[in-house]
């Protein structure tokens, strides 16, 4: 926590009465929490998509991206025409409930980054991108007691939080090999950078208050490939088959973990460390994605892929026991489809935008009191096309259903806006005509 | 970035506002339960090291002069002996002409809320004229007073204030200086003028205690005529000198006085300290003594009672005048009544942080009342040898998940 919140902290717990104070540790979690189940392990897996993918529900290792970068499959660089520079941002909401009681939690952050380049228009081009492989992103606000001396009680709000996760900066080529082949490569440094943040207040003078980090940093590289198989006029005069598929290595993070607390120390406040480096090797797991994006005209496509991610094989020494939740191997299906209107050169306003919509199904890499942790998310897309040039705005809103409120855990029912914005345009190319 | 697209990005800018412009939300603490929350734990480590201390500390200028005696069956017996000297000059309205005939009388103010013994007794004190040199502001309470002449005497029994008749001779004795025009008055009066001491006649059985700020000797002019004029004439310098004979100490016991006649020096157990909470995230640590409540309840005689002791400091042991820390200094650490009432909780939180993270290498702490009231407050608290629940501790408060 920066110091000016601290004393900006401190300054609250004089000024209003103990209740208040949670009252104004509660309301600064606001759109600063995300998924309950984000608290195990390294994060919550991202959905590395732009809002195009995310509208169709699908992983994005087969569906073209004439219109907007993917980070799934390197083997779509190789065929990029235009430079690009994309980004999303995403919003959403958590509605989230257990047997006994719910509240709403938000979050909003950015999704990643990515830069295209063609080396030599469709046949050879770069990525740069920066983007979260996990994300922690959890809160709770708590008013515990204990009894004290004389069997007074004291009482005391904690606010324990999560944040950070695994991200990737990633530097990949692809290679379109001819009209029917791409293949492409990307290394990344993978790195953890998790911080789990505890700030106790106390209802009672006399308790100094407790800032405690725990924070884990470590790096690794990772290897991403990727190849897509595209077949034209399969079966009429204008459709188009894309097989896709994309594989990242497993990968072992050495990495430590520095637990400090801010006290006051020869009269000012200073960061100390509680206990010496932990360090330790996180394993990350493989992941495997494939799938197939059909378009039978210049309308519409329809895509189907999944994704395999190793979680069974996970292990980090710095997992808490966390209720005895265990990881295990995920698998996501995403089926979905897309109409474009806007080829129609239509006049009208709805005629110049593009639909999607999908539904997609994921088992989760946890389990917890016995129960898989799955996911089903019903999607919607919207695009709209640059008139006067390759860019794209694309957003997608979801609804999900993720969990369980049985076996005292916990529902989630999840709404999430994300925006993707993709600016393309050709460059260091000379026109002919002016 | 081409024309179009600079268009297109200010088509988009919109978008982003409205993305940022979100709803309330309710977060709260669903799942917490999985989470590792903070749990208090409570660490006692008992204080092993301790050492009676005894100083004599500084008795003028304060805010009371304790007048009489009281055998104090656990304190011992306690004999004051206040001092106080009227300034040469003081203020006259403009109205008033001083005659050389004023009279001259003492107006004694008590405190009516403290007394240190049998409140329903009466006690008789003689006042002499002071003969040795003395000055409030070096003043200690063994300092070795001479007296002369008896100036006056007085009896007091539960009254707030008296007006004493001084003696013709010292009246005469301090006009001289009064009327004294020389370029050197003040500093004869200063080294030849002694004022007055007042000397408990035994055997009395309790100590009053005079208000500084109200007492003054009252100076009555034109008492040839019908009219007279009363002029205060405030104290120049006071104080008072202690003695304290056998004091017994039961066993497992230190007296701690705001006399600094008992203190005690505590060993911070400094390593073991540190071996048991350098990995712990302490938010307080209390050192606390015990009262012996039950001593100090039946050692009272009858009808007698003491000062009430309410806050109990600790201070980090000073090497240089330690007698003026202690009684004078700015309080390290000050502890009040705990949790029970016969307990004294001192928060040393930033000490123990101190000791254990920072920079800090003095393991001993003095524990003690000191104080520049003048009043005599006493009491009796348990060390390690004690009663096992009573001795004294350091509480440590931690975090853990």
């Amino acid at each position: 926590m920066k110091k000016t919140t601290k004393y900006l902290l401190c300054a609250v717990m004089l000024a209003f009465p103990f209740s208040e104070i949670a009252a104004q540790v509660d309301s600064n979690s606001k759109t600063r929490s995300g998924s309950f189940y984000s608290l195990f392990g390294v994060g919550f897996p991202t959905d590395n998509n732009n809002a195009r993918e995310l509208g169709m529900g699908i992983i994005g290792v087969s569906l073209d991206n004439s219109r907007a970068s993917t980070l799934n499959n390197p083997a779509f660089w190789g065929k990029n025409a235009l430079a690009s520079a994309s980004s999303g941002f995403n919003y959403t909401s958590f509605d989230v409930s257990n047997q006994n009681s719910n509240n709403t939690n938000a979050l909003f952050e950015a999704g990643y980054i990515q830069l295209t380049l063609p080396f030599y228009r469709e046949k050879l081009g770069m990525s740069a991108s920066m983007y979260s492989v996990t994300r922690s992103n959890y809160r709770f606000v708590n008013i515990d007691s204990a009894v004290v001396a004389g069997n007074n009680t004291v009482e005391y709000a904690s606010d324990v939080r999560g944040a950070g996760g695994i991200n990737r900066l990633e530097f990949g080529m692809g290679w379109a090999i001819n009209n029917n082949i791409a293949i492409g490569y990307a290394p990344s440094l993978t790195f953890i950078t998790q911080n789990n943040s505890q700030d106790v207040f106390f209802s009672q003078s006399g308790y100094g208050t407790s800032n405690l980090d725990s924070r884990i940093t470590g790096s690794t590289l990772g290897h991403k490939f990727g190849a897509l198989l595209s077949f034209h006029k399969l079966f009429n005069d204008t459709d188009l088959l894309n097989i896709g598929t994309s594989a990242t290595l497993g990968s072992s993070i050495e990495a430590e973990r520095d637990v400090t607390v801010v006290k006051q120390i020869n009269g000012r406040e200073q960061i100390v460390p509680l206990s010496d480096i932990d360090k330790g090797t996180i394993e990350l797991p493989a992941s495997l994605s494939a799938g197939v994006s059909y378009y039978p005209n210049n309308l519409m496509n329809f895509s189907a892929e999944g994704l395999f991610e190793g979680w069974g094989s996970y292990s980090s020494p710095f997992d808490n026991d966390n209720g005895g939740a265990t990881m295990k191997d995920r698998i996501k299906l995403g089926f979905g489809g897309e109409y474009h209107p806007y080829k129609l050169d239509s006049p009208r306003l709805l005629s110049k935008l593009r639909y999607s919509g999908g539904v997609s199904y994921d088992t989760g890499h946890l389990t917890v009191n016995n129960q898989d942790i799955n996911t089903l998310w019903f999607s919607a897309g919207l695009g709209i096309i640059s008139p006067r040039s390759n860019s794209t705005v694309n957003m997608s809103l979801r609804y999900g259903l993720r969990g369980t409120s049985d076996n005292n855990l916990v529902k989630e029912n999840i709404w999430s806006f994300n925006l993707s914005i993709n600016l393309s345009e050709l460059m260091f190319f000379r026109q002919k005509l002016n | 970035m081409n024309k179009a697209n600079k268009g297109f990005l200010t088509f988009c800018i919109p978008l982003l506002i409205l993305f940022f412009i979100s709803s309330c939300e309710d977060p709260g603490s669903v799942g917490s339960e999985f989470a590792d929350r903070p749990n208090l734990t409570f660490d006692t480590l008992l204080v092993s090291e301790t050492q009676k201390l005894s100083y004599v500390g500084y008795s003028g200028l304060l805010s009371f002069i304790p007048l009489g005696e009281f055998s104090d069956p656990l304190f011992g017996d306690i004999t004051t002996l206040g001092l106080l000297k009227p300034i040469r000059t003081p203020s006259v309205p403009d109205s008033i002409e001083i005659a050389e005939s004023f009279d001259m009388k003492l107006e004694l103010k008590f405190d009516s809320l403290q007394t240190y013994g049998d409140t329903l007794s009466q006690s008789g004190f003689s006042i002499y004229e002071v003969i040795s040199d003395w000055r409030g502001s070096t003043l200690r309470l063994n300092d070795d007073i001479q007296y002369g002449d008896l100036v006056g005497s007085f009896t007091v029994g539960d009254e707030d204030s008296l007006v004493i008749e001084v003696s013709e001779q010292w009246k005469e004795k301090y006009k001289s200086y009064y009327f004294n025009e020389d370029a050197n008055a003040d500093s004869a009066y200063n080294y030849e003028f002694q004022g007055l001491a007042i000397v408990s006649n035994q055997p009395n059985s309790k100590i009053s205690f005079t208000t500084v700020t109200q007492s003054s000797f009252l100076l009555i002019n034109g008492i040839d005529s019908d009219t007279t004029d009363t002029v205060n004439i405030p104290l120049n310098d006071w104080g008072f000198t202690l003695q304290r004979d056998v004091e017994p100490e039961p066993e497992g016991t230190f007296p701690i006085h705001t006399t600094l006649e008992g203190l005690l020096e505590v060993t911070i157990p400094d390593s073991l300290l540190k071996v048991q909470n350098n990995s712990k995230n302490i938010v307080r640590a209390d050192l606390v003594f015990f009262e012996a409540r039950d001593i100090l309840d039946s050692t009272l005689p009858p009808n007698s009672i003491r000062l009430g002791v309410n806050i109990l400091n600790a201070d980090i042991v000073e090497t240089f005048e330690p007698e003026y820390e202690y009684q004078f200094g700015s309080r390290d650490f000050v502890g009040t009544r705990g949790e029970t009432e016969s307990s004294f909780q001192i928060g040393i939180t930033n000490y123990v942080n101190n000791l254990i993270f920072g920079d800090q290498d003095i393991q001993k702490l003095i524990i003690g009342i000191g104080s520049s009231s003048g009043a005599i407050r006493s009491s009796l608290l348990y060390d390690e040898n004690g009663p096992e629940e009573y001795r004294p501790r350091i509480i440590i408060t931690s975090l853990e998940n």
